[in-house]
């Protein structure tokens, strides 16, 4: 199948200080390639800080990658032209932020949010727009009635629902969920989830579902990636990335996962400081805490590999 | 009543103002904190666990609030009393709160070792330069790589879960003797928030801090917690101690929130929810208020508003269906 | 629920209904009602009373020298023996006018330069750095100048006050703007292509209005107060002509002895500061959707 967002070798660097004279560079995010098929969900887990809502926010057009490729269903948005071919797919594009409270406008009525896609776009009278807003409240499950209203009247679900429906509007085929049930509760988490799983089988929507709570990750995506500082260290399908998680950080992260009435088995906690970004350490950024790291780790940089199937991982020790 | 009890709430009522009438928000909640112990509320969005803890340092928007009843005593003496000027002492230095949502608690204007140098200077009196210097020290503590660099960064240039660290190093600047923490760690990934955990409890064993952890992940709440408030629009219907709630819960509403955890050993493509959503604050329904989604509700739940029933073992619900077949359990062995 | 969203899909709310529901709200809080009351008494006052007061205000009668408020005086006279109750209410109409005009000036003007480096960062160092320069600039200075340039009437006093207040109302809107503009529901914006006018219009100017308003009505109030400097220096209206600040500044002198020429002139200001303050905190309250007063 053809992909629809395509990231080749994509890196982000952000310079910290900018007054000062000699302003350090931030490496957020390194040499990113992954690509995500129609209809497909891509989960997109890791470290706090690695870099995973810098990606989803360039795949939006809100940061320009610094290097690398990254094209949006065929349309390449770096480099020259990439100005006007973001502008040529925009309707296209949509994005859910993590913080409920902080995505409406506590002055705009919420009838009025959800149409600010349509507006922008312009070119529809007062009753289309009206309808427009009534579907797209029925969409998500909210009454009609609710588009009257502000949000500050909702609790963190409907709000969550209303920002949903605010990036329904314009029918988009990809979505970016930056953390977009984190702030909900497990019943509202569900309901959440159950809707975007509907959609995206009614309108064939892809999404990039950036997450922290694997669980969660595991019910809505296809395949999943894992990022540690900067890099992706695995990718994978959903079945193989739980099943069989092959780099050593994934692992860690699977094992960290709090359960109820204790882990299974005696957790291993990660030692070790995280890598600085500012200067990111030669070889491997996992090596000053991976319990596998042998010499080699510290100096070469392992390849992004295939190790079977659609199975990928960066790592040295794996065959 | 206890002496041990470094707080106690009692018969907590909190009402806001709407529709220019006055709405319950929470009523009637009691709940006990012990030194060094860590007290986990959980419940559905809109329940009243932020409600709740906000009351405890009167952080409510004053015009459109009141508090309709209740005490909160904190060592003996009634926070809903003391004068704003002791309050203001209180808050932060001795009871500090991580606030739900990092954004819009962080001023987006000031630098994160600002904001956290201010909170130092104004309780510990320290200096510019030593509170800068203990700034990076705590961020160092939340696991934030390159503190010393990142400490003048503005908020918006942080990630997510940083952010979050930055609020949790502000609340524990102070070594407060209660840490009330309102989802610390939702956009935290499990191993850093296996950390930030840790330190919460080695700050606990330290300092013998008390702990209310708002958390709507039961995997937290079960690893972190030593008891467990259940909250349902606006009242407490559960209460346990340990592993007790995941065991045997003794209130339907607790049983659906265990049935909705997703689960992260098999591939599942439907997530259980609760049917039916919260009901309105403004029109609280009659009886038990989980009635109407109750699977096990019976004629009588819908008339009598059930009282919270003790159980023994520290153990309470506001379920009298399931606390009868319990005691019919019971007494049959 | 259900009846709410049929009326709703058939009778789509127009503006102008919303006005109306804006009115209505607006009239139902307390401090905009006392404070539009406070402030129509003036207006009428200002409007109707040269019609129905006879008295010259610039009539001197020196045999009637500060004399107190009597049945006659109803204020008392001036050291010209002119009848501040006449002047008061002559004063009304060139005091409030100033104000107004100021405060409205000086916050289009302040929120343009406050949102333009609020909100485009490339011009943001040099814009503050234009006002800073502004701020230090001497207002008297600066009221001469444009006095020089304009010749002495209402209008330079209106210019030179404006211009000096714009940088403290630039800087509050720039306050609001960085905050704003660093929210998600403005990325989301821009995520769907919205101009930078429209986040503007739409976001940061809606969440900035409330600072604004309380700023608007100190600079109201301030610009009365010193029309009253500037009259002093010569500067704007020349003295025979009433205003409540200038009958303050020729009655300093004697503000022992007959005090009731600097105090009626100050109760107006005062009044007049008051009404706009509580109309201000009315407005803000009411536009702020959070702070509903009543469903
Ligand atoms: N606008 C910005 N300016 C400067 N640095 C930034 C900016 N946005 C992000 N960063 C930095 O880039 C790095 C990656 O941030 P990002 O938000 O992508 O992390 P994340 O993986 O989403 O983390 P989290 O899970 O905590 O949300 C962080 O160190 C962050 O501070
Ligand atoms: N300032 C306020 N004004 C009016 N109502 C409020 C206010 N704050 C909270 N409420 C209402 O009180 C109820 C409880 O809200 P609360 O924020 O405590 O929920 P919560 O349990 O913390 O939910 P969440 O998990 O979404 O944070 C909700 O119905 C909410 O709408
Ligand atoms: S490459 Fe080496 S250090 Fe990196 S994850 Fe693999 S074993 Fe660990
Ligand atoms: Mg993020
Ligand atoms: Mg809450």
């Amino acid at each position: 199948m053809n992909p629809i967002v395509e990231l080749a070798e994509v890196s982000k660097t952000f310079a910290l200080g900018r007054g000062s004279r000699r302003p350090q560079l931030l490496h957020a995010v390194s040499d990113v390639s992954f690509s995500i098929a129609a209809e497909e969900t891509l989960g997109l887990v890791g470290e706090s800080g690695s870099g995973k809502s810098t990606i989803g926010r360039m795949l939006v057009g809100v940061y320009p990658a610094t290097s690398g490729r990254i094209s949006l269903f065929g349309r390449d948005i770096t480099g020259s032209g990439g100005k006007a071919n973001l502008a040529a797919v925009r309707r296209r594009l949509q994005f859910v932020f993590q913080d409920p409270h902080a995505a409406l406008n506590p002055r705009m009525q919420v009838g009025d949010a959800i149409a600010e896609p349509l507006d922008i776009a312009g070119g529809l009278d007062r009753r289309t727009r009206l309808a427009r807003i009534g579907d797209l409240l029925d969409m998500v499950g909210l009454p009609r009635s609710s588009a009257e209203r502000y949000p500050h009247e909702f609790s963190g679900g409907q709000r969550q629902r209303i920002v949903i429906a605010r990036a329904l509007a314009l029918k988009p085929d990809f979505i970016v969920c930056d953390e977009a049930v984190s702030a909900l509760d497990v019943s509202m988490q569900a309901q959440v989830v159950n809707l975007l799983m509907d959609l995206q089988r009614e309108f064939g929507l892809s999404y990039l579902f950036i997450a922290h709570d694997l669980a969660v990750v595991r019910s809505v995506s296809t395949r999943v990636a894992v990022m540690y500082a900067g890099s992706l260290v695995e990718i994978a399908s959903r079945k193989a990335l739980y099943e069989n998680p092959l780099h050593p950080y994934t692992r860690a992260l699977l094992d960290a996962v709090p359960r109820v009435k204790g882990a299974a088995k005696p957790r291993q906690m990660l030692q070790g400081e995280p890598p600085s970004l500012i200067d990111p350490p030669a070889g491997c950024r996992f090596a000053s805490r991976c319990p596998l790291a042998e010499p080699r780790c510290r100096v070469e940089t392992p390849k992004f590999r295939p190790v079977g199937g659609d199975h990928h991982v960066a790592c040295h020790l794996v065959a | 009543m206890s002496e041990s009890n470094i707080l106690e709430i009692s018969g907590l009522t909190v009402e806001f103002r709407s529709g220019g009438r006055w709405i319950t928000a929470i009523r009637d909640v009691d709940l006990t904190l012990a030194p060094r112990q860590c007290l986990g509320i959980v419940g559905e969005s809109g329940s009243g666990k932020s409600v709740t803890a906000l009351s405890i340092l009167r952080l409510h928007p004053a015009k459109s609030t009141r508090i309709a009843s209740g005490r909160i005593l904190y060592q003996g003496r009634d926070l809903l009393a003391v004068a704003p000027g002791e309050l203001a002492r209180i808050r932060g230095s001795e009871i500090a709160m991580i606030f739900q949502d990092p954004m819009s608690s962080l001023n987006p204007v000031l630098t994160i070792g600002e904001q956290i140098g201010e909170t130092l200077r104004i309780h510990q009196g320290l200096n510019r330069a030593d509170a800068l210097a203990k700034a990076v020290g705590l961020l160092d503590m939340v696991r934030i790589p390159d503190a010393r660099r990142r400490v003048a960064e503005y908020p918006h240039r942080l990630s997510g879960g940083m952010r979050q660290r930055v609020m949790i190093a502000m609340a524990i600047a102070c070594r407060p003797k209660i840490l009330i923490a309102d989802e610390p760690t939702t956009a935290l990934d499990v191993t850093v928030q296996a950390q930030i955990l840790n330190l919460l409890r080695d700050l606990r064993e330290e300092l013998g801090m008390s702990v209310i952890l708002i958390s709507h992940d039961m995997g937290v709440i079960s690893e972190f917690t030593d008891k467990i408030a259940v909250m349902y629009a606006g009242q407490v219907v559960e209460q346990a101690v340990g592993d007790g709630l995941f065991d045997a819960p003794m209130h339907p509403y607790t049983s659906g929130l265990l049935r909705a955890i997703p689960n992260i050993d098999r591939d599942v493509d439907r997530l259980a929810t609760i049917p039916g959503s919260i009901p309105d604050a403004a029109r609280m329904v009659p009886g038990c208020r989980f009635h109407p989604r109750c699977p096990e509700a019976l004629e009588s739940c819908r008339s009598e508003a059930p009282a919270m029933i003790d159980l023994g073992g520290l153990r309470q619900t506001r379920c009298p269906p399931r606390a009868e077949r319990q005691g019919m359990i019971g007494g049959r062995s | 629920m259900t009846d709410a969203a049929l009326d709703f899909a058939t009778d789509p709310p127009t503006w102008r209904h919303r006005a109306w529901k804006m009115a209505i709200r607006l009239f139902r809080h307390r401090s905009f009602r006392i404070g539009f009351g406070i402030t129509l008494l003036l207006v009428v006052v200002a409007t109707f009373g040269p019609l129905l007061v006879k008295t010259d205000p610039t009539a001197m009668q020196m045999r009637f020298r500060f004399r107190p408020p009597s049945e006659r005086f109803l204020m008392g006279t001036d050291g010209f023996g002119r009848d501040v109750f006449s002047r008061f209410i002559y004063g009304a109409q060139l005091s409030l006018w100033i104000g107004l005009w100021v405060a409205v000036l000086s916050g289009i003007a302040g929120t343009f330069f406050g949102v333009l480096s609020g909100y485009v960062r490339a011009i943001d160092s040099l814009v503050m750095r234009v006002m800073d320069a502004l701020l230090a600039f001497p207002p008297i200075l600066l009221a001469i100048g444009v006095n020089a340039a304009l010749g002495p009437q209402v209008h330079s006093v209106i210019i030179a006050l404006s211009v000096s207040y714009i940088p403290r109302t630039a800087r509050i809107v720039r306050a609001s703007a960085l905050v704003v503009r660093e929210l998600d529901y403005v990325q989301a914006a821009k995520i769907s292509g919205a101009s930078g006018l429209r986040i503007v219009w739409r976001h940061i100017l809606p969440n900035s209005i409330g600072p604004l308003l309380v700023q608007l009505t100190f600079v109201f109030a301030y610009a009365i107060l010193a029309e009253a400097a500037l009259s002093f220096l010569g500067i704007g209206p020349p003295p025979p002509t009433p205003s409540w600040g200038n009958i303050i500044a020729e009655g300093r002198d004697y503000a022992v002895e007959a005090w009731w020429i600097m105090l009626f002139p100050g109760i107006g200001i005062s009044l007049a500061a008051l009404g706009m303050n509580l109309l201000g905190d009315g407005l803000r309250d009411v536009l702020d959707p959070r702070l509903k007063i009543e469903g």
